[in-house]
């Protein structure tokens, strides 16, 4: 089973090392961020994919990393988008909406507390 | 290629492949929509590489605007001219990039924040050591100074915003012009109490999936023409915004515009449409939030002052709110449309109707929620009528205990729970409690009054048209670059007293065209929560923003001013 990793963040780590325990599937890590939580800590080498999902981008990120799930995985203020009031109810409608369009099953794993 | 189109970035960048580049090249030849835009294109990617001193000073403020910067980054050499790298990834990669991360900590993350808080202690400090002004008191003095310190808390946010509110009451106690009890009292007003319930209303809107349904329904009865579309999206965020929070709601529709706009194969398209989109939005949700007490902070705080002086109510305030939204709202999309034309004419609305087909018929949790926000706005409007006819307790139907009671119904019915209003931006409290705070100490230590005496010139001796047209435009134009509720908190209580001593004036003459021309901050990311969404997530070019944020601001003014003028002489005011 493939599974696509949204977010190598704190979060996405400790998504990663349980996913881990089961060597039968095979992950990929998108995330756009320089510095990453997973990389540092070692769980992951490297991200495959470095792309932010958004509407815009999720056709191509699927049609790369071919997933048969994908898992949401970033929390709100690992998306680095800044303060600006209401970008953690716009996380949560982008999430909603990935989930909306995609033909691969999404599931998310984290949904902020503001 | 699209529709016969080239792909104008690629072409422009050199990354089509040989024979793709052949052909285009011979495309170009017919086509004058592409040759325009891929000569928009070049003109663009030319001015980028200039350094002159005109373009280190647009980079120096969009570093600003993003927050990446602070004012005193020159004095440090620390202006980046170029995000190289990020160029090149923007170039190489294929669809439209957009909420691209930006990630500011560790050191640079405590010396943006010094450097913010020291400039606004550095203007507080500048202004407690001016000679006391003539006629204001010591204390109106220090007040002024607590003033400047709200203003520039509220206005370079070192902190984040309900942070920087919070500042205010520890300023105010601090310089000696409030007590404690008096700071924080203003935090407990009922009107605090009817925006965090429209949050929480919000919150059910949202978390049912509402105000998406809605949105795509919209489109899909829009017909798929662009003007069209982008009236529908437009109109859904202007109504959802008048009962509900205006951020909000411009969070939960810019997905919806991805969408529409993620069914554009040629980039430059996409992003155009996706601008155009999400400026409607952004400007309706604001225009939105005029009709309503609840429609903004600004709005709340001014009706905090106005019922101190006068009876006001809910109704009253849509008296006036509502025609000025009436008339401005076409204007503002007609002007958008003129503004930044579309290459796309026509959406496909079949991926919109698929998704509301997918999202299947409404639950009766949806109908129970549209039917409860009838309710409630019918009650907001017909209340104290209510009240009056059926003998009930005094103010049991006020706006705020209204909303509250909305809230305890849907809880209720387990709608929403804790859990959900646990997730609402409660900061929001802390921003109308600490306007609230601010332009009551102004009030009692004299300086609304000496502010009236600074600025009757501007409606004494003057025609009234012309009296409308410049308070008008300096609201619209300072709400750019201050908070606007902080404009309402100090503008308000001196307006008040203005109005007071000027036979030819009442307050709501000059409170109500002056708060709701603080919905027109356009122009900058710092002039309201729509548009630092926008600029964080980098969906409209910063040059556009203020371009066009500029023109709707000055034509929005006149035809607010013009109105209001038209409301007085016909008698309404």
């Amino acid at each position: 089973m493939r599974i696509l990793v949204i977010g190598a963040g704190r979060t996405g780590a400790k998504v990663l090392r349980q996913l881990q325990k089961n060597s039968d599937i095979e992950l990929i890590v998108a995330d756009p961020r320089e510095e990453l939580y997973a990389v540092e800590e070692g769980v992951i080498e490297k991200v495959d994919i470095r792309e932010t999902l958004t509407p815009l981008t999720l056709d191509k990120v699927i049609e790369e990393s071919r997933p048969d799930l994908v898992l949401l995985a970033m929390a709100t203020e690992d998306m680095g988008l800044g303060r600006a009031p209401g970008i953690d109810v716009l996380a949560d409608a982008l999430r909603e909406e990935i989930a909306a369009l995609s033909l691969v099953p999404v599931i998310e794993v984290v949904r902020d507390r503001r | 290629m699209a529709e016969g189109h080239i792909r104008i970035r690629e072409y422009v960048d050199g990354h089509l492949p040989g024979k793709a580049q052949q052909a285009a090249e011979k495309h170009l030849v017919s086509c004058d929509r592409c040759r325009r835009a891929v000569e928009r294109l070049q003109q663009r990617r030319a001015s980028q590489d200039g350094g002159g001193p005109l373009r280190i000073l647009s980079r120096f403020t969009e570093g600003l605007m993003r927050g990446e910067l602070n004012l005193l980054a020159p004095l440090f050499g620390n202006i980046r001219l170029k995000d190289k790298k990020a160029a090149k990834v923007d170039a190489e990669a294929l669809p439209l990039r957009v909420l691209r991360p930006r990630v500011v900590g560790g050191v640079r993350k405590l010396y943006f924040f010094l450097g913010r808080f020291g400039l606004v202690l550095l203007m507080t400090i500048a202004v407690l050591l001016l000679p006391t002004p003539e006629g204001l008191s010591a204390a109106g003095h220090r007040a002024l100074a607590g003033f400047v310190f709200t203003a520039g808390v509220l206005a370079l946010e070192p902190v984040s915003l309900p942070i920087a509110a919070l500042m205010v009451p520890v300023a105010l106690v601090a310089l000696g012009v409030a007590t404690t009890p008096e700071a924080f009292a203003t935090f407990s007003r009922p009107v605090v109490f009817l925006i965090l319930a429209s949050l929480f209303l919000a919150e059910a809107l949202h978390k049912h999936g509402l105000t998406r349904r809605l949105a795509l329904a919209t489109i899909v009865a829009s017909g798929g023409g662009t003007g069209a579309v982008l009236l529908g999206i437009m109109g859904i965020a202007a109504i959802f915004s008048m009962w509900v929070g205006n951020t909000a709601t411009t969070a939960m529709l810019i997905p919806v515009a991805l969408t529409i706009s993620r069914q554009i194969d040629d980039r430059d398209n996409a992003r155009e449409l996706l601008a155009l989109l999400a400026l409607g939005i952004a400007y309706s949700a604001s225009l939105g939030g005029m009709g309503t007490i609840l429609g903004a902070s600004a709005n709340a705080v001014a009706s905090g002052f106005l019922s101190q002086v006068m009876d006001w109510s809910f109704l009253d305030w849509m008296k006036y709110g509502i025609p000025a939204f009436a008339v401005i709202f076409p204007i503002t999309w007609f002007l958008l449309l003129k503004l930044m034309p579309v290459a796309v004419t026509r959406i496909d609305v079949e991926p919109a109707r698929e998704q509301v087909r997918k999202m299947g018929r409404m639950s009766r949790t949806e109908i129970e929620i549209l039917a409860m926000l009838a309710v409630t706005a019918s009650l907001w409007v017909g209340g104290p009528f209510l009240e009056q006819l059926l003998h009930l307790p005094d103010s049991l139907l006020s706006a705020a205990l209204v909303a509250v009671m909305a809230v305890c119904y849907l809880a209720i019915r387990e709608i929403i729970d804790w859990e959900d209003l646990k997730g609402i931006s409660w900061g929001i409290f802390l921003i109308i409690g600490a306007g609230l705070s601010l332009g009551e100490t102004l009030a009692r230590t004299g300086v609304t009054d000496w502010l009236a005496l600074l600025i009757r010139p501007l409606v004494e001796g003057m025609p009234l048209a012309l009296s409308l047209v410049l308070l008008i435009l300096i609201s619209a134009l300072m709400t750019n670059l201050m908070n606007n509720t902080t404009i309402a908190a100090v503008f308000v209580p001196v307006l008040i007293a203005m109005a007071q001593s000027t036979p030819d004036f009442n307050a709501v003459t000059l409170v109500l065209p002056v708060t709701l021309a603080t919905t027109f901050g356009y122009s900058l990311p710092s002039a309201s929560g729509r548009m630092a969404l926008l600029a964080s997530t980098g969906m409209v070019d910063r040059g556009a923003m203020m371009r066009y944020g500029l023109i709707m601001t000055i034509v929005s003014s006149l035809v607010l001013a013009g109105l209001f003028y038209l409301m007085i002489l016909a008698g309404f005011l």
